[in-house]
Formats: structure tokens, sequence, C-alpha cells
């Protein structure tokens, strides 16, 4: 039964820095729009780099008080975010049996404003309490546990922390788990809300964070660009609905593309030092997995954190699995806007992906200035470009700890 | 203000909820008010009135029963003062 089970995406749902709504979204990035900015939180004049890529305000209309009481803002944005995915996808739990619909969540942190705000209670205020439901709210599974609730998924309900890769890890397991036949229907997707002070301090400590940008602050974040400096932590989250393919099709589903391939891999070899071998070995794992040969691929949504290394480790790879068709390749990061959403990025980064197959429209890689040498391919530099022809592209997600997962998306036919 | 106007506030800031759907006989659950809910609220109310109520959790039905809750705790510390 389970073998040659096809994957349908039905929904997309995105909270971002750069719009809440997965339209809104992707607009943003088409129009170059940047959600990098100063940030305004407690203790931000200590830190030496106060960029980030923030929500702001969250709308949490229709939260019950219940909800409000017991979810961090992570649990939020992710609940926000799932539930767009299955209004888009027009519902397809109502006739299905509850343990065939499962949770699958990237959060590489949890509730981090709890803790820290915990923390800060005991520690900073000489207190002796915090919030009696601070466990609950903290605890890394708090968002899979809420979306399992809203949508009364009984099927398996877990929770990925794979750093930087979270997200697509999440996603590529649900795809795991509908083709062996274990569930019909996934809620997938990341959530991240880690821009505290704390968390903050500990990457600048890494000294991997971008540096402000001296004239346009929204422009700190550029990947592939010479002149590229490093990271800038966002926040968000980003859901889908995969459902089996026919399933999907028998209801009328609105089927924006298939979830073609993934694969996931370890590097082995260091915890932040990145692995172009590993990598270029997950990517060809991933085609495999799609059947697809390179050639097939006309769209990158490039791992692109911004990094002299990472950067120059990526490109390195897709050169090494795509060959001459590399340089044909349209390769977009667009952390140059969003940020790094950390165990969000790769489900946020999918939903681009796919809405550029729906859309036929890749985003640019904004800021890019100076072109790095040493790179050499096309990184669709600020601006959006139209490619009317696009039917398979791949996302990337490169973590700290070595894993590496790549997703690959086609347009539904 | 008394205090269960300054509940009703409370109540109203914190989730959301509107004021005239506050009355005193107002039913917590019906509010969508839980008890793991009411265990926050019991913390924030704490700060609000500098009291301590983690071995006052009653049984707390109605808007008003907190406020005939705290009020019972500000009279006891009162008197002990």
């Amino acid at each position: 039964m389970a073998s040659g089970r096809r994957i349908a995406v039905t929904g997309l749902g995105v909270v971002s820095p750069v719009g809440t709504g997965a339209d809104v979204f992707f607009d943003a990035l088409l129009a170059g729009k940047s959600g990098i900015g100063r940030l305004n939180i407690p203790y931000a004049e200590r830190l030496g780099n106060h960029i980030g890529a923030s929500v702001g305000d969250l709308d949490l209309a229709g939260f019950t008080p219940a909800l409000l009481s017991q979810t961090d803002r992570v649990s939020q944005m992710a609940i926000v975010a799932a539930r767009e995915a299955l209004l888009r996808a027009g519902q397809p739990h109502d006739a299905m049996h509850p343990e065939r619909r499962g949770v699958f969540v990237g959060c590489a942190f949890g509730g981090a404003r709890t803790v820290e705000d915990g923390y800060e209670a005991l520690f900073a205020r000489g207190q002796n309490r915090v919030r009696p439901l601070s466990v609950m709210l903290a605890m890394a599974n708090a968002p899979a546990a809420h979306v399992g609730m809203l949508f009364g998924a009984q099927g398996p309900c877990l929770t990925y922390a794979n750093a930087c890769a979270s997200g697509a890890v999440a996603i590529g397991e649900a795809q795991r788990s509908i083709r062996a036949g274990e569930i019909d229907v996934a809620h997938a997707g990341g959530a991240e809300a880690m821009l505290t002070f704390g968390v903050l301090k500990s990457w600048e400590m890494l000294q991997v964070l971008a540096l402000e940008d001296d004239r346009v602050p929204a422009a700190s974040c550029r990947p592939f660009s010479a002149d590229r400096t490093g990271l800038v932590l966002g926040e968000g989250a980003a859901f889908i609905v995969l459902e089996e393919w026919s399933i999907a099709k028998k209801r009328g589903a609105p089927v924006l593309a298939e979830l073609a391939g993934y694969a996931c891999r370890n590097d082995a070899t260091h915890l932040s030092k990145p692995d172009s071998a590993g990598q270029a070995n997950t990517l060809r794992a991933a085609l495999t997995d799609a059947k697809l040969n390179p050639a097939a691929i006309g769209h990158v949504n490039a791992h692109g954190t911004a990094t002299l290394v990472g950067d120059r480790g990526e490109t390195e790879a897709v050169r090494a699995v795509f060959g001459e068709h590399a340089t044909r390749l349209a390769i977009s990061a667009t952390k140059s806007m969003h940020g790094h959403l950390m165990g969000a990025a790769g489900a946020v980064e999918f939903v681009a992906t796919v809405q550029a197959l729906v859309r036929g429209i890749v985003p640019p890689t904004m800021f890019l200035r100076h072109p790095d040498p040493g790179l050499g391919l096309d990184f669709v530099a600020n601006e959006a470009r139209p490619l009317p022809g696009l039917r398979a592209a791949v996302s990337n997600s490169f973590a700290f700890g070595g894993t590496n997962a790549v997703l690959v998306a086609r347009s539904p036919a | 203000m008394d205090t269960l106007s300054n509940i009703q506030a409370m109540l109203s800031k914190e989730y959301d909820l509107p004021m005239e759907r506050l009355a005193p006989d107002q039913s917590l659950a019906d509010l969508g008010i839980d008890s793991l809910t009411t265990i926050e609220f019991m913390f924030k109310l704490e700060d609000k009135f500098s009291i301590r109520l983690s071995e006052e959790r009653g049984n707390l039905a109605t808007v008003n029963d907190i406020a005939v809750l705290v009020d019972a705790v500000l009279r006891r510390n009162t008197a002990k003062a």
C-alpha cells in the first residue's frame, strides 16, 4: 500500500518578518522587502549587535483565554500559520479518521521568551517564583501539541530539533510518514521565537551575526555578496498541509505542488563548520528520492545565511551536484529579507519554494551589491525573476550539528 | 477601583474579552477560562494585589468568585497587620 504514494502540498501558512499570510509573505519577497531592522527588546542597549528580523505584534484574533494564557510566542506563531495552511487546504480532515493525521514541527529552541522571563525574575529581580505554566509554555514540543489539539490530529505529533534544518526535517519526515502509509495528512512546518536578550547575546558571542549596515539596517544580511558579514536572526512560523495524492485529488483539493523528494544526512565532521561534501551527498539523495535528474531543477532556495564560509560551502555543493547545470539554476537566498528563522527557516523557505512554482517567478537575493567572484553562480541578484517554465525546485537547509536536509518540490502534473 | 472592577479590567485586558461579558455571575468556564488559565490568572493577581493565593485555590466558578477570594485574603492580611 505504501509504495508509490505521492505527496501533495495543499495548503500554506506563514507568519514572518516580512508579513503574515503565505501570499503577503511571497509578494513581499518578490518586492525585495526586508523585515530586518533594529530590535526593540528589553536590554537591547547591552547588545553589540541590535539587528534582527522581528514579526512585531501578532494578530491573535480568535485566541481563547485558554490559548492566550497557555502559549508562548512560539506556539502562537505556529497556531496562526497552521490555521492559515489548513484554511487554504480546505479542511481535509473532516471525513478522515483523526489517527490518520499527524503533526510534524521543527523547533530548535522552544519558548525562549518564557525561559528568559523566568530566569530574569529569579536571577535579576531576586524573585522566587515564575509563571506557573512555565514548563508547558517553554517545552519545545508545545507548538506541535497546540497544532495537534487545534485540529484534533491524533496520529504522530513530533518535534524535530535540528537547529537551522528543523523545519525542513519536519516536512521531510511528514512526507516519509505519509509514504509509509502511517498517515494520510500531515500538518508540517516550523516555528521559532527566540529574539530575546540572552539568545541574541549567545549568538553575538559566536561571532557569526551580520554587522549592522551603516546606512540601511534592513540591508544587513547579504548572502552570496562579497561584502557579506554574517546572518541575521529572525522569528516566525510556516506550515504546510501535506496529503496523500489520490486523497487530495479525490476531494478536489488545491494541489499546489508535489513534495517529490527529501533527504536528510549528517556531516559527522564538526559542530558548526559546514561540510560541502555532506551537503552534496544530501542534495544527490534528495534528487534520487524525487526521481529527478539534476538538469530538471530550475530553482534553488539556498540555505544562504550570508556567512563567509557557509555561502562558499553551499556554492561548492551545488556545483558538485549540478555540474554544468549549476550556472543555469536561479538561486535565491531569501534570508536576505526574512532573516534566519532557525527552526522555522526550512519551513518558511519551502513555502517560498512552492510559491515560486505556483506563480512561475522566483524571489531575489537582496542586497547582492558585489557578487563574490569566488562563487560565480546565478543568485538572482536584487530583482525577482519570472520563470514561467519552472517545474521543479529545491530548498536547502544546513544546520549546526551537521544535519543537512533537502526538500524537492515539483509542479503538479 | 474595587476588587471586582479591578479583576474585570484585568480579565478583559489579559484575554481580550469585552467588559459586557464579565458580569459578576458570569461563568469562567463559559468564557473559555479553564483550570490552567485560572492558575496563570491567580499568579497575575498575586502581583497585582501583592498577595499570595497559592493555598487558596478554591472552587472558582464565576468572575465574582475570584473577587471574593482576593478580598478575603486582603482582609486577612489587613487583620494580621
